[in-house]
Protein backbone atom coordinates (compact mmCIF):
# COMPACT_ATOMS: atom_id res chain seq x y z
CA UNK A 1 0.00 0.00 0.00
CA UNK A 2 1.47 3.40 -1.23
CA UNK A 3 2.26 6.41 2.02
CA UNK A 4 -0.01 8.61 -0.80
CA UNK A 5 -3.39 6.77 0.81
CA UNK A 6 -3.01 7.97 3.97
CA UNK A 7 -4.95 10.94 5.52
CA UNK A 8 -3.71 12.11 8.83
CA UNK A 9 -5.46 14.68 10.98
CA UNK A 10 -3.62 16.87 12.85
CA UNK A 11 -4.74 18.88 15.56
CA UNK A 12 -2.87 21.58 17.53
CA UNK A 13 -3.89 24.76 18.23
CA UNK A 14 0.24 26.22 18.10
CA UNK A 15 0.00 27.26 14.02
CA UNK A 16 3.87 26.89 14.41
CA UNK A 17 3.75 23.35 15.97
CA UNK A 18 1.03 22.42 13.37
CA UNK A 19 3.02 23.60 10.48
CA UNK A 20 6.18 22.09 10.92
CA UNK A 21 4.33 18.61 11.90
CA UNK A 22 2.50 19.35 8.25
CA UNK A 23 5.11 19.92 6.75
CA UNK A 24 7.02 17.07 7.85
CA UNK A 25 4.15 14.54 7.53
CA UNK A 26 3.66 16.13 3.44
CA UNK A 27 7.34 15.42 2.99
CA UNK A 28 6.92 12.43 3.72
CA UNK A 29 3.61 11.68 1.23
CA UNK A 30 0.88 12.15 3.52
CA UNK A 31 -2.14 13.66 2.88
CA UNK A 32 -2.64 15.99 5.86
CA UNK A 33 -5.38 17.58 7.37
CA UNK A 34 -5.07 20.29 9.65
CA UNK A 35 -7.23 21.28 12.92
CA UNK A 36 -6.77 23.89 15.90
CA UNK A 37 -10.09 22.84 18.14
CA UNK A 38 -11.65 20.00 19.19
CA UNK A 39 -14.96 20.25 17.71
CA UNK A 40 -12.63 21.06 14.80
CA UNK A 41 -11.23 18.21 14.70
CA UNK A 42 -14.45 16.02 15.28
CA UNK A 43 -16.43 17.71 12.28
CA UNK A 44 -13.04 17.34 10.08
CA UNK A 45 -12.91 13.55 11.24
CA UNK A 46 -16.51 12.73 10.34
CA UNK A 47 -16.10 14.08 7.03
CA UNK A 48 -12.73 13.24 5.79
CA UNK A 49 -12.10 9.56 7.82
CA UNK A 50 -8.69 10.56 7.72
CA UNK A 51 -5.97 7.14 9.21
CA UNK A 52 -4.94 8.59 11.76
CA UNK A 53 -4.89 11.13 14.02
CA UNK A 54 -2.05 13.52 16.07
CA UNK A 55 -3.59 14.87 18.82
CA UNK A 56 -2.75 18.06 20.74
CA UNK A 57 -3.73 17.07 24.81
CA UNK A 58 -3.69 21.60 25.79
CA UNK A 59 -6.68 21.90 23.58
CA UNK A 60 -8.46 25.72 23.78
CA UNK A 61 -11.92 24.15 23.51
CA UNK A 62 -12.08 20.15 25.31
CA UNK A 63 -9.42 18.36 27.07
CA UNK A 64 -7.65 15.97 24.00
CA UNK A 65 -8.71 13.16 26.52
CA UNK A 66 -12.40 14.25 25.58
CA UNK A 67 -11.73 13.98 21.80
CA UNK A 68 -10.27 10.19 22.80
CA UNK A 69 -13.31 9.21 24.20
CA UNK A 70 -15.90 10.65 21.25
CA UNK A 71 -13.73 9.74 18.71
CA UNK A 72 -13.24 5.76 20.15
CA UNK A 73 -17.01 5.67 19.91
CA UNK A 74 -17.03 5.66 15.95
CA UNK A 75 -13.71 3.90 15.19
CA UNK A 76 -10.61 2.03 15.90
CA UNK A 77 -8.78 4.78 14.24
CA UNK A 78 -5.33 4.93 15.45
CA UNK A 79 -4.55 8.32 18.05
CA UNK A 80 -0.86 9.92 18.64
CA UNK A 81 -1.16 11.96 21.49
CA UNK A 82 1.43 14.76 21.93
CA UNK A 83 2.09 15.95 25.19
CA UNK A 84 4.08 18.24 27.21
CA UNK A 85 6.53 16.88 30.04
CA UNK A 86 4.15 18.48 32.58
CA UNK A 87 1.37 16.80 31.68
CA UNK A 88 2.21 13.22 32.87
CA UNK A 89 -0.83 12.27 34.09
CA UNK A 90 -2.95 13.26 31.18
CA UNK A 91 -0.54 11.22 29.26
CA UNK A 92 -1.24 7.72 31.22
CA UNK A 93 -5.32 8.83 31.09
CA UNK A 94 -4.62 9.34 27.85
CA UNK A 95 -3.49 6.11 26.46
CA UNK A 96 -5.53 4.13 29.21
CA UNK A 97 -8.45 6.03 27.30
CA UNK A 98 -7.63 4.74 23.98
CA UNK A 99 -4.75 6.76 22.49
CA UNK A 100 -2.32 4.40 20.50
CA UNK A 101 1.02 6.20 21.10
CA UNK A 102 2.43 9.54 22.44
CA UNK A 103 4.74 11.80 22.11
CA UNK A 104 6.16 14.44 24.30
CA UNK A 105 6.73 17.80 23.26
CA UNK A 106 9.67 18.75 22.23
CA UNK A 107 10.27 16.14 19.66
CA UNK A 108 12.24 15.20 16.73
CA UNK A 109 11.15 14.72 13.20
CA UNK A 110 12.29 11.09 13.14
CA UNK A 111 10.74 10.26 16.38
CA UNK A 112 7.69 11.70 15.12
CA UNK A 113 7.79 9.74 11.65
CA UNK A 114 9.22 6.28 13.97
CA UNK A 115 5.36 6.65 15.70
CA UNK A 116 3.94 7.72 12.77
CA UNK A 117 4.88 4.64 11.05
CA UNK A 118 4.07 2.28 13.65
CA UNK A 119 1.08 2.95 14.62
CA UNK A 120 -0.56 3.09 10.84
CA UNK A 121 1.03 -0.49 10.23
CA UNK A 122 -0.83 -1.43 13.25
CA UNK A 123 -4.36 -0.40 11.03
CA UNK A 124 -2.57 -3.23 8.68
CA UNK A 125 -1.46 -5.58 11.50
CA UNK A 126 -4.82 -6.40 12.93
CA UNK A 127 -6.53 -6.26 8.91
CA UNK A 128 -4.28 -9.52 7.67
CA UNK A 129 -3.18 -10.91 11.15
CA UNK A 130 1.04 -10.37 10.45
CA UNK A 131 2.86 -13.37 9.77
CA UNK A 132 4.48 -16.34 11.80
CA UNK A 133 7.74 -14.80 12.31
CA UNK A 134 8.70 -11.78 14.40
CA UNK A 135 12.40 -11.11 13.80
CA UNK A 136 14.05 -8.41 15.65
CA UNK A 137 17.67 -7.56 16.04
CA UNK A 138 18.37 -11.26 16.47
CA UNK A 139 15.98 -12.69 18.17
CA UNK A 140 13.14 -14.82 16.69
CA UNK A 141 9.62 -14.96 17.63
CA UNK A 142 7.92 -18.23 15.83
CA UNK A 143 4.26 -17.72 16.98
CA UNK A 144 3.00 -20.84 15.42
CA UNK A 145 5.35 -22.87 17.26
CA UNK A 146 5.49 -20.62 20.21
CA UNK A 147 9.60 -20.80 20.35
CA UNK A 148 11.42 -17.70 20.83
CA UNK A 149 15.01 -17.84 19.98
CA UNK A 150 18.35 -15.37 20.10
CA UNK A 151 21.17 -15.72 17.44
CA UNK A 152 19.80 -19.25 16.94
CA UNK A 153 19.75 -20.23 20.89
CA UNK A 154 16.63 -20.98 21.85
CA UNK A 155 15.29 -18.80 25.05
CA UNK A 156 13.31 -20.95 27.56
CA UNK A 157 10.10 -18.70 28.51
CA UNK A 158 7.27 -19.36 31.30
CA UNK A 159 3.64 -19.00 29.68
CA UNK A 160 3.28 -15.53 30.88
CA UNK A 161 6.41 -14.22 29.93
CA UNK A 162 6.03 -15.43 26.29
CA UNK A 163 2.76 -13.86 26.43
CA UNK A 164 3.98 -10.74 27.11
CA UNK A 165 6.36 -10.78 24.97
CA UNK A 166 4.43 -11.43 21.88
CA UNK A 167 1.73 -8.95 23.22
CA UNK A 168 4.39 -6.41 22.54
CA UNK A 169 5.70 -7.82 19.51
CA UNK A 170 2.74 -7.56 18.17
CA UNK A 171 2.62 -3.95 18.68
CA UNK A 172 5.93 -3.38 17.42
CA UNK A 173 7.54 0.85 18.03
CA UNK A 174 4.10 1.68 19.77
CA UNK A 175 3.98 1.86 24.24
CA UNK A 176 1.59 -0.76 25.81
CA UNK A 177 0.49 0.97 28.63
CA UNK A 178 0.81 -1.64 32.09
CA UNK A 179 -3.19 -1.73 32.25
CA UNK A 180 -3.24 -2.86 28.68
CA UNK A 181 -1.00 -5.48 29.50
CA UNK A 182 -2.31 -6.90 32.57
CA UNK A 183 -5.58 -6.64 30.91
CA UNK A 184 -4.12 -8.94 28.40
CA UNK A 185 -2.43 -11.15 29.91
CA UNK A 186 -4.46 -11.64 33.15
CA UNK A 187 -7.74 -10.69 31.52
CA UNK A 188 -8.25 -8.47 34.88
CA UNK A 189 -6.17 -5.75 37.60
CA UNK A 190 -5.60 -5.95 40.75
CA UNK A 191 -3.31 -4.88 43.44
CA UNK A 192 -0.62 -6.67 42.59
CA UNK A 193 -0.76 -7.08 39.07
CA UNK A 194 1.87 -4.26 38.04
CA UNK A 195 4.19 -5.58 40.53
CA UNK A 196 3.60 -8.83 38.29
CA UNK A 197 3.88 -7.51 35.29
CA UNK A 198 7.49 -5.96 36.43
CA UNK A 199 8.75 -9.13 38.11
CA UNK A 200 7.98 -11.07 34.79
CA UNK A 201 9.61 -8.24 33.06
CA UNK A 202 12.90 -8.39 35.28
CA UNK A 203 13.06 -12.18 34.47
CA UNK A 204 12.57 -11.17 30.91
CA UNK A 205 15.35 -9.07 30.56
CA UNK A 206 17.31 -11.55 32.20
CA UNK A 207 16.47 -14.41 29.71
CA UNK A 208 16.69 -12.04 26.99
CA UNK A 209 20.17 -11.28 28.36
CA UNK A 210 19.42 -7.19 28.04
CA UNK A 211 21.65 -4.86 30.61
CA UNK A 212 19.96 -1.79 31.52
CA UNK A 213 20.90 0.74 28.71
CA UNK A 214 20.48 -1.97 26.69
CA UNK A 215 17.84 -1.08 23.83
CA UNK A 216 17.95 -4.09 21.30
CA UNK A 217 14.60 -5.26 22.02
CA UNK A 218 12.34 -4.18 24.87
CA UNK A 219 12.07 -0.35 26.10
CA UNK A 220 10.83 0.75 29.09
CA UNK A 221 8.76 3.66 29.63
CA UNK A 222 9.14 4.04 33.05
CA UNK A 223 5.90 4.76 34.76
CA UNK A 224 3.56 4.04 31.67
CA UNK A 225 4.31 0.85 30.10
CA UNK A 226 6.61 -1.13 27.62
CA UNK A 227 7.66 -0.77 24.20
CA UNK A 228 9.26 -3.40 21.84
CA UNK A 229 11.94 -1.98 18.92
CA UNK A 230 10.02 -1.70 15.58
CA UNK A 231 11.92 -3.99 13.66
CA UNK A 232 10.96 -1.78 10.13
CA UNK B 1 -8.71 14.38 57.82
CA UNK B 2 -5.79 16.76 58.39
CA UNK B 3 -7.66 19.35 60.94
CA UNK B 4 -8.90 16.26 62.72
CA UNK B 5 -5.76 15.08 63.42
CA UNK B 6 -4.66 18.34 64.84
CA UNK B 7 -7.60 18.98 66.79
CA UNK B 8 -7.00 14.92 68.18
CA UNK B 9 -3.22 15.88 69.00
CA UNK B 10 -3.88 19.00 70.57
CA UNK B 11 -6.57 17.84 72.89
CA UNK B 12 -4.12 15.09 73.67
CA UNK B 13 -1.26 16.86 74.48
CA UNK B 14 -3.58 19.34 76.58
CA UNK B 15 -4.99 15.85 78.74
CA UNK B 16 -1.64 14.43 78.95
CA UNK B 17 -0.20 17.67 80.57
CA UNK B 18 -3.12 18.25 83.05
CA UNK B 19 -3.41 14.50 83.92
CA UNK B 20 0.45 15.06 84.72
CA UNK B 21 0.21 18.50 86.14
CA UNK B 22 -2.46 16.46 88.93
CA UNK B 23 -1.09 13.78 90.00
CA UNK B 24 2.13 15.80 90.58
CA UNK B 25 0.11 17.93 92.81
CA UNK B 26 -1.56 15.24 94.43
CA UNK B 27 1.98 13.68 95.05
CA UNK B 28 3.56 16.75 96.47
CA UNK B 29 0.58 17.54 98.36
CA UNK B 30 0.52 14.16 100.25
CA UNK B 31 3.95 13.72 100.89
CA UNK B 32 4.89 17.81 102.14
CA UNK B 33 1.85 18.69 102.65
CA UNK B 34 1.78 22.31 101.56
CA UNK B 35 -0.88 23.85 99.27
CA UNK B 36 1.42 27.02 98.29
CA UNK B 37 3.00 25.13 95.50
CA UNK B 38 -0.60 24.48 93.94
CA UNK B 39 -1.20 27.39 91.74
CA UNK B 40 2.87 27.50 90.56
CA UNK B 41 2.31 24.26 89.22
CA UNK B 42 -0.43 25.05 87.60
CA UNK B 43 0.70 27.83 86.13
CA UNK B 44 3.53 25.19 84.78
CA UNK B 45 0.94 23.34 83.08
CA UNK B 46 -0.89 25.80 81.23
CA UNK B 47 2.31 27.33 80.19
CA UNK B 48 3.72 24.32 78.38
CA UNK B 49 0.02 23.74 76.72
CA UNK B 50 -0.23 26.98 75.58
CA UNK B 51 3.26 26.28 74.05
CA UNK B 52 2.50 23.26 72.81
CA UNK B 53 -0.60 23.64 71.28
CA UNK B 54 -1.87 26.01 68.48
CA UNK B 55 -4.35 29.06 69.07
CA UNK B 56 -5.66 30.16 71.69
CA UNK B 57 -8.31 27.97 72.61
CA UNK B 58 -6.74 25.20 74.17
CA UNK B 59 -4.35 27.48 76.56
CA UNK B 60 -7.21 29.04 77.55
CA UNK B 61 -9.67 25.92 78.09
CA UNK B 62 -6.88 24.57 80.05
CA UNK B 63 -6.65 27.97 82.03
CA UNK B 64 -10.34 27.43 83.16
CA UNK B 65 -9.85 23.85 83.81
CA UNK B 66 -6.92 24.41 86.12
CA UNK B 67 -9.11 27.33 87.75
CA UNK B 68 -11.88 24.64 88.53
CA UNK B 69 -9.72 21.90 89.99
CA UNK B 70 -7.93 24.74 92.12
CA UNK B 71 -11.10 25.67 93.50
CA UNK B 72 -12.15 22.17 93.97
CA UNK B 73 -8.74 21.27 95.84
CA UNK B 74 -9.03 24.04 98.15
CA UNK B 75 -12.70 23.93 98.68
CA UNK B 76 -11.96 20.02 100.07
CA UNK B 77 -8.81 21.32 102.35
CA UNK B 78 -10.71 23.28 105.20
CA UNK B 79 -9.44 26.95 103.29
CA UNK B 80 -9.67 29.75 105.10
CA UNK B 81 -10.84 33.20 104.15
CA UNK B 82 -7.16 34.08 103.52
CA UNK B 83 -6.81 31.30 101.22
CA UNK B 84 -10.11 32.10 99.33
CA UNK B 85 -8.03 35.27 97.73
CA UNK B 86 -4.97 32.86 97.40
CA UNK B 87 -7.34 31.43 95.25
CA UNK B 88 -8.90 34.06 93.32
CA UNK B 89 -5.19 35.83 92.35
CA UNK B 90 -4.18 32.78 91.45
CA UNK B 91 -6.75 32.16 88.72
CA UNK B 92 -6.28 35.87 87.76
CA UNK B 93 -2.70 34.85 86.86
CA UNK B 94 -3.07 31.36 85.38
CA UNK B 95 -5.43 32.91 82.43
CA UNK B 96 -3.08 35.98 81.95
CA UNK B 97 0.10 33.37 81.28
CA UNK B 98 -2.62 31.32 79.25
CA UNK B 99 -3.64 34.08 76.87
CA UNK B 100 -0.06 35.98 76.93
CA UNK B 101 1.50 32.55 76.33
CA UNK B 102 -0.80 31.68 73.34
CA UNK B 103 0.00 35.36 71.75
CA UNK B 104 3.53 34.65 71.84
CA UNK B 105 3.35 31.67 70.50
CA UNK B 106 1.41 32.39 67.59
CA UNK B 107 3.22 35.13 66.63
CA UNK B 108 6.41 33.07 66.73
CA UNK B 109 4.89 30.63 64.62
CA UNK B 110 3.30 33.36 62.25
CA UNK B 111 7.44 34.95 62.01
CA UNK B 112 8.64 30.79 61.34
CA UNK B 113 5.86 31.12 58.29
CA UNK B 114 6.76 34.48 57.19
CA UNK B 115 10.47 33.16 57.18
CA UNK B 116 10.51 30.09 55.35
CA UNK B 117 8.45 31.92 52.83
CA UNK B 118 10.88 34.64 52.33
CA UNK B 119 13.15 31.49 51.91
CA UNK B 120 11.33 30.14 48.87
CA UNK B 121 11.03 33.31 47.48
CA UNK B 122 14.51 34.13 47.72
CA UNK B 123 15.51 30.73 46.26
CA UNK B 124 12.77 31.00 42.87
CA UNK B 125 14.29 34.81 42.45
CA UNK B 126 17.85 33.18 42.49
CA UNK B 127 16.66 30.58 40.13
CA UNK B 128 14.54 33.32 37.81
CA UNK B 129 18.33 34.92 37.31
CA UNK B 130 20.39 31.90 36.84
CA UNK B 131 17.85 30.62 34.24
CA UNK B 132 17.91 34.16 32.70
CA UNK B 133 21.53 34.07 32.91
CA UNK B 134 21.55 30.88 31.11
CA UNK B 135 19.26 31.20 28.34
CA UNK B 136 20.83 34.25 26.67
CA UNK B 137 23.82 32.16 25.36
CA UNK B 138 22.28 29.54 23.30
CA UNK B 139 19.29 31.71 22.50
CA UNK B 140 22.03 34.31 21.30
CA UNK B 141 22.97 31.18 18.83
CA UNK B 142 19.77 29.94 17.70
CA UNK B 143 18.53 33.93 16.75
CA UNK B 144 21.93 34.76 14.99
CA UNK B 145 22.05 30.82 13.34
CA UNK B 146 18.62 31.55 12.11
CA UNK B 147 18.64 35.14 10.85
CA UNK B 148 22.11 33.96 9.36
CA UNK B 149 20.30 31.34 7.00
CA UNK B 150 17.39 33.75 6.11
CA UNK B 151 19.43 36.62 5.37
CA UNK B 152 22.49 35.00 3.38
CA UNK B 153 20.46 31.77 1.78
CA UNK B 154 21.87 32.28 -1.20
CA UNK B 155 25.85 32.97 -0.37
CA UNK B 156 26.05 30.11 1.83
CA UNK B 157 27.10 26.72 1.00
CA UNK B 158 24.36 23.89 1.14
CA UNK B 159 27.03 21.88 3.92
CA UNK B 160 27.29 25.51 5.68
CA UNK B 161 24.19 25.57 5.92
CA UNK B 162 23.34 21.99 7.59
CA UNK B 163 25.87 22.92 10.15
CA UNK B 164 24.36 26.01 11.10
CA UNK B 165 20.93 24.46 11.49
CA UNK B 166 22.81 21.61 13.78
CA UNK B 167 24.16 24.31 15.57
CA UNK B 168 20.38 25.48 16.00
CA UNK B 169 19.13 21.14 16.78
CA UNK B 170 21.85 21.29 19.66
CA UNK B 171 20.97 24.62 21.57
CA UNK B 172 17.15 23.99 21.48
CA UNK B 173 18.10 20.88 23.04
CA UNK B 174 19.96 22.33 26.24
CA UNK B 175 16.94 24.49 26.20
CA UNK B 176 14.78 21.95 26.66
CA UNK B 177 16.90 20.76 29.10
CA UNK B 178 17.18 23.66 31.75
CA UNK B 179 12.99 24.23 31.00
CA UNK B 180 12.95 20.88 32.92
CA UNK B 181 15.48 21.53 35.42
CA UNK B 182 13.97 24.90 35.70
CA UNK B 183 10.01 23.39 36.37
CA UNK B 184 11.03 20.55 38.16
CA UNK B 185 12.61 23.70 41.03
CA UNK B 186 8.98 25.34 40.41
CA UNK B 187 7.54 22.09 41.63
CA UNK B 188 9.01 20.79 44.12
CA UNK B 189 9.41 24.11 45.99
CA UNK B 190 6.08 24.69 45.56
CA UNK B 191 3.67 25.09 48.89
CA UNK B 192 2.23 22.04 48.20
CA UNK B 193 4.70 19.27 47.48
CA UNK B 194 2.92 16.78 44.95
CA UNK B 195 5.18 13.76 44.59
CA UNK B 196 3.44 10.84 42.46
CA UNK B 197 4.71 8.39 44.26
CA UNK B 198 5.53 4.70 42.59
CA UNK B 199 6.83 1.80 43.22
CA UNK B 200 9.78 1.84 40.65
CA UNK B 201 11.69 -1.05 39.58
CA UNK B 202 15.09 -0.48 40.48
CA UNK B 203 16.72 -1.49 37.13
CA UNK B 204 13.78 -0.29 34.73
CA UNK B 205 15.10 3.31 36.85
CA UNK B 206 18.81 2.70 36.21
CA UNK B 207 17.61 1.78 32.44
CA UNK B 208 15.78 4.60 31.71
CA UNK B 209 18.49 6.94 32.83
CA UNK B 210 21.41 5.36 31.18
CA UNK B 211 19.41 5.45 27.63
CA UNK B 212 18.79 9.06 28.06
CA UNK B 213 22.60 9.58 29.13
CA UNK B 214 23.72 7.28 26.42
CA UNK B 215 21.68 9.23 23.79
CA UNK B 216 23.07 12.35 24.86
CA UNK B 217 26.56 11.60 25.88
CA UNK B 218 27.61 8.36 23.82
CA UNK B 219 31.47 8.42 25.06
CA UNK B 220 30.83 9.05 28.21
CA UNK B 221 33.11 6.35 30.40
CA UNK B 222 29.71 5.12 32.46
CA UNK B 223 29.80 1.75 34.25
CA UNK B 224 26.93 0.38 36.12
CA UNK B 225 27.75 -1.67 39.35
CA UNK B 226 24.01 -2.31 40.52
CA UNK B 227 22.55 -5.58 42.52
CA UNK B 228 21.15 -8.41 40.47
CA UNK B 229 18.27 -9.12 42.70
CA UNK B 230 14.42 -7.43 42.09
CA UNK B 231 14.36 -4.49 43.99
CA UNK B 232 11.42 -1.75 44.21
CA UNK B 233 11.68 1.47 45.43
CA UNK B 234 8.71 4.07 46.20
CA UNK B 235 9.62 7.41 44.73
CA UNK B 236 9.02 9.89 42.09
CA UNK B 237 10.61 8.49 39.28
CA UNK B 238 10.72 11.08 36.86
CA UNK B 239 12.48 13.53 39.36
CA UNK B 240 14.70 10.84 40.49
CA UNK B 241 16.05 9.65 37.07
CA UNK B 242 16.46 13.60 36.76
CA UNK B 243 18.66 13.83 39.88
CA UNK B 244 20.43 10.68 38.38
CA UNK B 245 20.97 11.97 34.49
CA UNK B 246 22.00 15.50 36.43
CA UNK B 247 24.93 13.90 38.47
CA UNK B 248 25.76 11.68 35.74
CA UNK B 249 26.12 15.54 33.02
CA UNK B 250 27.43 17.07 36.26
CA UNK B 251 30.65 14.68 36.02
CA UNK B 252 30.92 14.78 32.16
CA UNK B 253 31.01 18.20 31.79
CA UNK B 254 32.76 19.49 35.28
CA UNK B 255 34.80 16.46 36.09
CA UNK B 256 37.69 17.81 34.21
CA UNK B 257 40.61 14.66 33.34
CA UNK B 258 37.75 11.62 34.21
CA UNK B 259 38.39 8.53 32.54
CA UNK B 260 35.95 6.45 34.98
CA UNK B 261 32.29 7.31 35.69
CA UNK B 262 30.66 5.03 38.03
CA UNK B 263 27.05 4.69 39.14
CA UNK B 264 26.54 2.75 41.75
CA UNK B 265 23.79 1.65 43.46
CA UNK B 266 23.87 -0.94 46.94
CA UNK B 267 21.43 -2.46 48.68
CA UNK B 268 21.02 -1.68 53.00
CA UNK B 269 18.62 -3.39 55.11
CA UNK B 270 15.75 -1.01 54.24
CA UNK B 271 17.68 1.42 52.56
CA UNK B 272 18.98 1.96 48.92
CA UNK B 273 22.39 3.81 48.44
CA UNK B 274 22.99 5.69 45.19
CA UNK B 275 26.22 7.05 44.26
CA UNK B 276 27.81 8.68 40.97
CA UNK B 277 31.81 8.99 41.32
CA UNK B 278 34.33 10.13 38.77
CA UNK B 279 38.09 10.21 38.88
CA UNK B 280 38.30 13.52 37.77
CA UNK B 281 39.32 17.18 39.43
CA UNK B 282 37.05 16.86 42.43
CA UNK B 283 35.31 19.75 43.82
CA UNK B 284 37.36 22.38 45.19
CA UNK B 285 36.01 23.42 47.93
CA UNK B 286 36.78 23.22 51.78
CA UNK B 287 32.92 22.32 52.31
CA UNK B 288 32.07 19.97 49.05
CA UNK B 289 28.45 20.30 50.00
CA UNK B 290 28.16 24.03 49.38
CA UNK B 291 28.42 23.52 45.62
CA UNK B 292 24.49 22.88 46.31
CA UNK B 293 24.03 26.37 47.02
CA UNK B 294 25.53 27.83 43.80
CA UNK B 295 23.66 28.73 41.00
CA UNK B 296 27.15 28.84 39.16
CA UNK B 297 29.56 26.69 40.25
CA UNK B 298 31.43 26.12 37.62
CA UNK B 299 33.28 28.82 39.09
CA UNK B 300 34.34 26.33 41.97
CA UNK B 301 35.92 23.71 39.98
CA UNK B 302 39.37 23.50 38.73
CA UNK B 303 39.13 24.47 35.64
CA UNK B 304 37.63 28.03 35.24
CA UNK B 305 37.60 28.15 31.32
CA UNK B 306 34.89 25.44 30.56
CA UNK B 307 31.53 26.76 29.33
CA UNK B 308 29.27 27.98 31.88
CA UNK B 309 26.06 26.71 30.74
CA UNK B 310 23.38 24.88 32.69
CA UNK B 311 25.61 25.56 35.48
CA UNK B 312 24.39 24.49 38.96
CA UNK B 313 20.89 24.56 38.47
CA UNK B 314 21.22 20.84 37.83
CA UNK B 315 22.85 19.73 41.40
CA UNK B 316 20.54 22.32 43.05
CA UNK B 317 17.55 20.90 41.38
CA UNK B 318 19.04 17.27 42.79
CA UNK B 319 18.89 18.53 46.23
CA UNK B 320 15.69 20.10 46.30
CA UNK B 321 14.11 16.59 44.73
CA UNK B 322 16.37 14.65 47.01
CA UNK B 323 14.94 16.87 49.70
CA UNK B 324 10.97 16.57 48.51
CA UNK B 325 11.73 12.62 49.40
CA UNK B 326 13.13 13.47 53.42
CA UNK B 327 16.36 12.46 52.05
CA UNK B 328 19.63 14.11 51.56
CA UNK B 329 22.44 14.46 49.30
CA UNK B 330 25.87 14.80 50.01
CA UNK B 331 28.93 15.31 48.09
CA UNK B 332 32.45 14.63 48.89
CA UNK B 333 36.30 14.58 47.35
CA UNK B 334 37.77 10.96 47.27
CA UNK B 335 40.94 11.05 48.11
CA UNK B 336 42.25 9.46 45.34
CA UNK B 337 40.85 12.36 43.56
CA UNK B 338 37.50 12.57 42.16
CA UNK B 339 33.95 13.79 43.48
CA UNK B 340 31.29 11.59 44.49
CA UNK B 341 27.73 12.45 45.14
CA UNK B 342 25.55 10.09 47.59
CA UNK B 343 21.60 9.46 48.30
CA UNK B 344 19.56 7.10 50.10
CA UNK B 345 15.90 6.00 49.36
CA UNK B 346 13.51 4.03 51.53
CA UNK B 347 12.92 0.72 50.08
CA UNK B 348 9.22 -0.68 49.97
CA UNK B 349 7.66 -1.45 52.95
CA UNK B 350 6.86 -4.99 51.55
CA UNK B 351 10.31 -5.81 50.58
Amino acid sequence: MSNNKYKILVCEDDKNIQNIVATVLEASGYKVITASTCTEALMLGESYIPDLVILDLGLPDMDGTEYIRVARIYSPLPIIVLSARTDEKDKVKALDMGANDYITKPFGTAELMARVRAALRSINASANSNGDIFELNGMTIDYSRRHVSIDGEEVKLTQTEYNVLTFLSRHPGQVMTYTSIINEIWGHADLNSIKKLQVNMANLRKKLGTKPGDTRFIINELGIGYRIQDPM
Amino acid sequence: MNKTLRILKNVGISAVIITAIYCLIMLLRSILHVNSIVPMLYVLGVFFIALLTDGYFYGIASAFASAASLLYIFDKTDAKITYAYNVVISIVIILFVAMLTCTLTTMLKKAKRIKEESIRENMVGNLMRAVSHDLRTPLTTIYASASAIVDNYDSLSEEQRIEIVNDIRTESQGLVHMLENTLTVTKVNAKNVTLTMTDTVLEELIDTVVVKFNRHYPSAPLTLDIPDEFVSIPMDAMLIEQVLFNLLENAVIHAQGMTELVLRVTLRKDKVCFEVRDNGCGIRRDKPNKIFDEYHSATLMENENISKRNMGIGLSVCRAIIRAHNSNIIASNIPDGGASFKFTLRRSSDE
